[in-house]
């Protein structure tokens, strides 16, 4: 572990520097490496292997307001690079396909994914809590919707049917609030959030 | 959107994930839609991660054995309609022993049961099967669902909150604000989603869904590999095939049983109203005794401020409010901190099965004066024990606008808040029974709408039953208001819907 980065209170300047811009884009950064990578164990992998790569270079960045799509490019290219791993044992998109989604999501804005999060506590917070913990179980380690599938009288493929169909209606609930909120930041001028 | 969310979540089969493949080639919106699908991916896995951390502290209690097949709220929620009560984590009930008890005969209609058992009402039911030849069972189910099955049939008990119609009709009624309940066929299994749905089953396996009232998931049990989910709106019918085809149908032409009353309710139905107490206060400042007026009493209002916070109570001009008997007079004015008492001439028995309602106008003075924490004032109806202080139980309107129901224990809040502020006229049901738990049910009527001549069939907020013994008698009506005042335009307790909302109609 002496390659990594030191998150002691005590590093140097550099570490500072470099632990601050990072965990502030952590956030906007997987998110943009799941556009690209076929899971969030691939994600973790990627950011992992991205932020040493980061760490390195970070006397390369002339200023912090760049961090970001500078961030994205080393980002990019270990999504891309993790690709081949991947495409051994599963169905992965053509590099075409993955360089073309690399190129546009870099519009996964900071802004866009915080008040996304706000609008998804709202939603989520609407479920009944079987709901909710389905919706978390991919999240909890392989095997948990599985588990959940044999507590109950469901099978595994009706649990994932259900997530998909649960999930398109938290993202419905989640867009129309965002439409709300922006309609209202419109109509006050508040130019942070103006609508796509 | 779903097919994008299935493939996030690693399920789409080989041709699904080639179409897909083409498609966000060719297209700059698939593309948007796929982008808009991985950042709800990116929310969850925060939302996930978040909750992990703090569940070191907070251990979800939520067990998937009743939860699953008590999905949920989610339709209901998203279209805004959902009005729930918080809950605290309940036990998962009914699930291991065959012994605990589940559920309550509530009624039984001109019954010949097959076995020989004889069921009759108010008899506790465990988990197991039943048949019934003919006529009306109505079983009340400890999660607070009511299912009214017409024999021929047959039922089998599964939990709280589960049971398996084998075959016959049943309709299933979930009280507002309740968990959901399921209901298994042969074929499917019906989740109610916090309303009313009848299931009949042929004894040829054939059945047939259609939602009275609400929404309902379906979810089609016959195949293990594939098993498809719908969701059915109220009006609509489906019929399912023994093999799990399933096909929607116009209409539905059963007649589905609706009467979910019990024997007690049809007796307090009949019972002439009675007023149990009642005081309009003063109709002016001259009138003597002001303190004592009105009937069902045995003392005069008096001032219970044990902790030293100031208060007061005097009367004062009724206006906004009016009174139900369109008497004019003076308003009783409670201010700061304070709880002010008064003695029931006749006590209530609360471990005796019985119904009390309560009618209570009132008014929050300075209604943007707000606290620290951006709260309104509060006021809460008590009835309370001389004997025993800590016993009680009451209905409260707290500073954001919400009913809260206080037992021995806990307490429990409607959801949302209600849609009428202040001024209005609150009606409170309260169940006593000592077996199944006390039950309260509110409702608050804008000052300037009319209050229904009729008990309403929804509630805004229906408590739970909760086993808080209450084994003293409740012999104090108290009202008690905190940060700034209420005032109170009249106070009623009577023993139906009528006496409470039309005292002039009810004989002295």
């Amino acid at each position: 572990m002496e390659s990594e980065p030191s998150n002691e209170p005590g590093g140097s300047d550099l570490d500072g520097r470099f632990l601050r811009l990072f965990v502030h884009h952590e956030r906007a950064l997987r998110a943009y490496a799941r556009a690209i990578v076929p899971t969030w164990d691939a994600v973790d992998e990627v950011i992992q292997e991205a932020s040493v790569v980061m760490w390195r270079k970070l006397d390369q960045l002339d200023s912090d307001e760049n961090f970001l799509p500078w961030a994205k490019v080393v980002v990019r290219f270990e999504s891309l690079r993790a690709r081949r791993t991947f495409a051994r044992d599963r169905l992965v998109f053509s590099e075409e396909l993955l360089s073309m989604l690399a190129d546009e999501a870099i519009e996964l804005e900071e802004e866009e994914l915080i008040l996304e999060k706000s609008a998804l506590s709202l939603c989520f917070k609407k479920l009944s809590p079987a709901h909710q913990e389905l919706l978390l179980a991919p999240y909890s380690g392989s095997g948990k919707v599985k588990e959940l599938a044999g507590q109950s009288t469901r099978t595994v493929n009706s649990l994932y049917k259900l997530l998909g169909r649960l999930r398109a209606k938290l993202q419905s609930c989640i867009e129309s609030e965002l439409a709300s909120v922006r309609r209202h930041s419109n109509a006050t001028g508040n130019p942070q959030l103006r609508s796509q | 959107m779903e097919r994008l969310h299935r493939h996030l979540l690693g399920q789409l089969d080989a041709e699904e994930f080639q179409q897909l493949e083409e498609e966000l080639l060719i297209s700059k919106e698939s593309r948007a839609a796929y982008f808009r699908a991985v950042r709800i991916d990116a929310a969850l896995n925060d939302e996930s991660s978040q909750l992990r951390e703090t569940s070191v502290e907070h251990p979800m209690t939520t067990r998937w054995p009743v939860t699953a097949l008590a999905a949920a709220a989610v339709a209901l929620a998203m279209f805004g309609i959902w009005k729930g009560v918080r809950h605290e984590a309940s036990p998962v009930a009914g699930q291991s022993s065959a012994a605990v008890e589940i559920a309550t005969m509530a009624d039984t209609r001109e019954c010949r049961w097959k076995q020989s058992c004889s069921m009759t009402p108010e008899n506790r039911l465990s988990a197991g099967t039943f048949e019934l030849e003919s006529g009306v069972a109505l079983i009340e189910f400890d999660s607070g669902a009511k299912l009214a099955l017409e024999g021929p049939a047959r039922l089998e008990l599964i939990s709280a909150k589960l049971a398996r119609l084998h075959y016959g009709n049943a309709t299933v009624r979930c009280e507002q604000g309740a968990y959901s309940f399921s209901l298994q066929t042969p074929t499917s299994t019906v989740i109610d989603l916090g309303t009313e749905f009848g299931v009949a089953v042929d004894p040829g396996g054939q059945s047939e869904v259609h939602v009275l009232d609400g929404e309902v998931e379906v979810a089609d049990a016959t195949s293990t590999e594939q098993q498809s989910t719908s969701f059915l709106s109220v009006g609509e019918t489906m019929i399912l095939g023994k093999n799990g085809e399933s096909q929607m149908v116009d209409r539905s032409n059963r007649n589905w049983i609706r009467d979910y009353s019990t024997p007690a309710d049809r007796d307090a139905k009949r019972a002439a109203p009675r007023i149990l107490a009642r005081d309009t206060f003063p109709t002016s400042l001259n009138q003597e005794k002001r303190f004592s007026l009105g009937t069902g009493w045995s003392s005069a209002w008096w001032q219970a401020s044990k902790d030293g916070k100031k208060g007061e109570f005097r009367f004062a001009p009724l206006e906004p409010l009016v009174k139900m008997d369109g008497q004019d007079g003076l308003a009783m004015l409670v201010g700061g901190w304070v709880e002010v008492r008064r003695s029931l001439a006749q006590p209530i028995h609360a471990e005796r099965a019985q119904t009390v309602y309560v009618g209570v106008s009132f008014h929050r003075m300075n209604p943007n004066m707000r606290d620290k924490s951006g709260k309104l004032s509060e006021a809460s109806f008590l009835l309370r024990s001389s004997k025993d202080p800590a016993t009680m139980l009451g209905i409260g309107f707290s500073g954001l606008n919400h009913w809260v129901v206080l037992e021995p224990g806990g307490w429990e809040r409607s959801e949302l808040p209600v849609a009428s502020k202040s001024p209005q006229y609150m009606v409170a049901k309260i169940e006593f029974d000592a077996r199944r738990g006390n039950r309260v049910s509110v409702i608050g009527y804008d000052i300037t709408a009319s209050v229904p001549s009729q008990e309403p069939e929804q509630w805004e907020l229906v408590s739970q039953r909760k086993l808080a013994k209450i084994t003293v008698p409740l012999d104090v009506v108290a009202l008690q208001v905190r940060q700034t005042a209420f005032k109170f335009g009249e106070i009623t307790l009577g023993n139906s819907w009528q006496s409470v909302v039309n005292p002039a109609s009810v004989d002295h």
